[in-house]
């Protein structure tokens, strides 16, 4: 799978954000996932999803170099975010992170007021104003619709907040530092259902503003709320005795290719719950 | 109830009724003897702890026996003390304390100021023009002890000079103290014994025949004064002011250096370094230092601060005065314990001033005169013989003979005074007062020589600097993973993630850690005994670059003593240690509890 792949149409009103080119993401000597290659496109939203331990996560993370704050793992081909290789040695991953931004599986608010969370961003970039922190807190928690929740109390603790008023509280503050991409790491399995459908009419709205890649274990989620689907699956092999396992892309397509006509048997079979 | 799951009989391993309630009973028996251990355990740690409360209340608190030096009805011819005039109180004064009447005129009725007193007149003084022609211009040290007391009569009213001869001439002594439980459960025969042999044995050591016992009564050794008093070698006397200022003084030296290069090696070894084989070689050592013996420390402080950094650590790059024991400096170090006194000193040993004579020794002791040496109790007359002893050594330059006296004499200002030989009463010349100096300067190493506050403070930085980074790792590494993400995640540097986030989740552990550790350092003895701390020290530390002794020291400094006062404030002295330890641990309960962060 050394070519890139495309979606059999190429959506005429979206450019191209970030590229992946023959990336391998290893930790140490282990090489965790193996040759990804896939495009993701402008303000549409991009799911990942596949077995427990196919590395979808680790292709999550290796997108904004947070794989760097691992010991000794690495990514080895190219990610290109707007005709640039996000892992040329004169990048800085700081940059990188404020340009795309992330939201993790648990939700993790700061142990700080709701204010403070969200400005948290603009102020590490220098922002001190009260004026404009106040203004960006504001349009953030709107845009994370979670401003008439809150807005009586922007002192309260961000921890004192429901899971999913904490999950929405995040999405805020990654907002905050208006990010181009917005990375969702399973932003779901940790609420209940109302609150996971929260989220994902959040996610549409975001959409229009930001280009969102997802990973999540939810099918209906993927269908639901995504554009495009890359199914990844767990590859063994027998190497001197011991079994090694490894993660691959084996499918990336419009979402509904995927579900409807996958290309491969095993996504056909893993969407129809036959494994993983 | 039916049964749930049709089991083949032979495949059974569980126990059947009798052997399973047989093994139950056996189980539960065990658990009811360790239960029983757990007791034993958690009842011999109260029990120690009661035992350390109780021994040391009963040393701090318990009755003593007073004894007047010269009984009032002596001094009296056999009237009460409150039916004498002014004139007879006066005489008795002069009879008695002839070399303190200056200091006691000073005191209780000069109209002048302190630093004034030694060049004022008579007049001034008194504040009266028309007293005495004959006296009103005249400085106060070249007129006659009687008309010094007759000034007394004259100016001060009859209570005041009452208690003056209380204080100064009738003297009441601690002869006797006895614990906390003997004075309680068995007063009768603490009285007959202090009446009996211990006053007996009084009479004889101090040639007081007619002594008697005043009163015996409750005492708590830990008072008011206790705490705002400095070192004294009379143990109702003495105080542990300069001993707890040292203390406080060695925990901001800790806190101020340690807390922060603790925290950064903690955060260097935690959120920098790479957790590869020099990594764990760093942490191990760390933590084998922890468990060090503290005395190595002391080593090692004496090798380093006392010894190799002696010019900073005696604060001589800094240009402090310690190091330029100039003759001007010298006397005006010593000039203060000689103020306003006449001592005269035989060497047979008779004594007219005692509290003087103790005064001159411990300024003596301060600066470190090697033949002054306190040979563990005050006996006076061992002590007059060691200050006549330093003196002969340091006036070696003035024709002394042993069997002379001496009076040692301030003389207009601080900058003066003269020793010469009673015989001779005409002032010594100043060639020779400088040559006396000029030894004095010789004998007493002025400076502590690096054995000062701020060695002993590095060297306990040095303790308690593994404890120290330990806790703020355990502290940092405890900050949850997710927050560290989360901010790295919204495009913050490492140093942001560590400040903002990573240092303000820690701060509670890490001033747990440290107060605790700082604690332990408060309480630590040895190091402080291998740097230099002072055993008998009058002045309270006034900088990073003073002598010092603490809490610890002292304690083991009273308790290596023989007579049994010493036991009792050095009891009393542990009371404030522990208050000491107790507010410290209070402080770090109180800022885990308020600021501690619950993710």
């Amino acid at each position: 799978m050394a070519a890139v792949l495309r979606p059999a149409e190429t959506p005429a009103d979206s450019s191209l954000v970030l590229e992946l080119r023959a990336c391998s993401f290893y930790y140490g000597a282990f090489r965790a996932v193996a040759d990804v290659s896939l495009p993701i496109y402008q303000n549409k939203t991009t799911a990942f999803i596949g077995p427990s331990g196919c590395g979808k996560s680790t292709v999550l993370r290796g997108i904004n170099r947070m794989l760097d704050l691992v010991d000794g793992a690495r990514v080895e081909g190219e990610i290109i975010y707007r005709g640039k290789n996000l892992y040329d040695h004169e990048v800085d991953p700081v940059e990188v992170r404020r340009r795309i931004g992330m939201v993790f599986q648990k939700p993790n608010p700061f142990p700080k007021s709701i204010y403070d969370n969200v400005a948290y961003g603009p102020r590490l970039l220098g922002i001190k104003k009260k004026g404009i922190l106040d203004e960006i807190v504001e349009r953030s928690l709107r845009g994370a619709s979670l401003w008439d929740e809150v807005s009586g109390h922007l002192n309260k603790s961000g921890l004192a907040l429901s899971g999913g008023q904490q999950q929405r509280l995040c999405i805020a503050r990654a907002i905050a530092v208006e990010p181009d991409v917005i990375l969702m790491d399973e932003p779901c399995s940790a609420l209940d259902p109302i609150a996971t459908q929260r989220i994902e009419e959040l996610m549409w709205e975001l959409q229009r503003e930001y280009t969102i890649v997802i990973v999540t274990h939810n099918m209906q989620q993927a269908q639901r709320a995504a554009d495009f689907t890359a199914f990844y699956n767990i590859r063994k092999s027998l190497e001197n005795g011991q079994e090694i396992r490894w993660g691959e892309l084996v499918e990336y397509d419009d979402t509904s290719k995927v579900f409807g006509n996958p290309a491969r048997q095993e996504t056909a079979d893993y969407i129809a719950g036959r494994f993983g | 109830m039916g049964v749930l799951i049709e089991v083949d009989k032979s495949k059974r391993y569980m126990p059947e009724e009798g052997a399973f309630y047989r093994r139950l009973r056996a189980r539960h028996r065990r658990g009811r003897w360790s239960l029983l251990f757990n007791y034993f355990s958690v009842s011999l740690a109260a029990l120690a702890l009661l035992a350390l409360f109780f021994n040391v209340a009963n040393q701090a608190f318990g009755a003593i026996g007073l004894v007047n030096t010269i009984e009032p009805q002596k001094l009296t011819n056999g009237r009460p003390l409150d039916a004498l005039n002014n004139n007879e109180l006066a005489l008795i004064l002069a009879e008695h304390v002839s070399g303190r009447l200056r200091v006691l005129i000073r005191d209780t009725i000069s109209q002048v100021a302190v630093d004034d007193f030694t060049s004022a007149s008579v007049a001034e003084i008194v504040g009266d023009a028309k007293v005495d022609p004959a006296l009103a211009g005249e400085l106060l040290k070249n007129i006659s002890p009687e008309q010094q007391a007759g000034l007394l009569a004259k100016y001060a009213d009859r209570g005041t000079l009452r208690n003056l001869v209380l204080d100064e001439v009738v003297e009441q002594q601690v002869i006797a103290s006895f614990p906390l439980v003997d004075a309680i459960f068995n007063f009768d025969s603490v009285k007959a014994e202090i009446e009996g042999p211990i006053l007996q044995d009084f009479r004889r050591r101090e040639r007081l025949d007619d002594a008697e016992v005043t009163i015996i009564r409750f005492h708590s050794w830990l008072h008011n004064e206790f705490l705002t008093t400095p070192m004294s070698s009379i143990p109702a006397l003495a105080g542990v002011r300069s001993a707890l200022i040292g203390s406080i003084g060695l925990m901001a030296v800790a806190v101020v250096v340690a807390l922060p290069i603790g925290v950064g090696a903690a955060i260097y070894l935690e959120e920098y370094a790479h957790h590869g084989f020099i990594n764990r070689l760093i942490e191990t050592n760390v933590r084998n230092l922890a468990g060090v013996p503290s005395i190595i420390y002391g080593m090692l402080g004496l090798a380093i601060f006392v010894r190799a950094l002696a010019p900073f650590t005696s604060g001589m790059i800094f240009h402090y005065n310690f190091d330029v024991p100039t003759v001007g400096s010298v006397i005006e170090r010593i000039a203060p314990a000689f103020e306003g006194a006449t001592i005269t000193i035989r060497s047979d040993a008779a004594v007219v001033d005692v509290a003087t004579v103790e005064r001159v020794v411990d300024t003596f002791m301060f600066y470190g005169s090697p033949s002054l040496t306190m040979h563990g109790n005050s006996d006076l007359r061992e002590m007059s013989r060691s200050l006549a002893e330093a003196l002969r050594i340091a006036v070696d330059s003035v024709p002394v003979r042993a069997d002379e006296d001496y009076d040692i004499e301030l003389r207009g200002d601080y900058y003066r005074f003269d020793v010469a030989p009673i015989s001779n009463v005409a002032a010594i010349s100043d060639d020779t007062f400088n040559a006396l100096m000029a030894n004095l300067v010789r004998i007493n190493s002025f400076s502590p020589n690096g054995r000062t506050l701020l060695s002993a403070g590095l060297t306990l930085v040095l303790l308690i600097l593994p404890i120290i980074i330990i806790n703020a790792q355990e502290a940092i590494r405890a900050v949850p993973q997710p927050i560290r993400e989360a901010s790295y995640g919204l495009g913050a540097t490492r140093w942001q993630t560590i400040w903002h986030q990573v240092l303000p989740a820690a701060l509670p552990g890490i001033m747990t850690g440290t107060i605790l550790s700082v604690s332990r350092a408060v309480g630590e003895t040895a190091p402080l005994i291998v740097v230099g701390a002072a055993t008998f020290l009058v002045t309270d530390p006034t900088s990073p670059f003073s002598q010092f002794t603490a809490l610890p020291i002292q304690i083991y400094q009273w308790t290596a003593r023989p007579q049994g006062q010493f036991a009792n404030i050095a009891a009393a002295a542990i009371i404030v240690l522990l208050a000491l330890m107790l507010t410290l641990n209070a402080a770090a309960i109180i800022l885990r509890n308020r600021y501690s962060i619950r993710f």
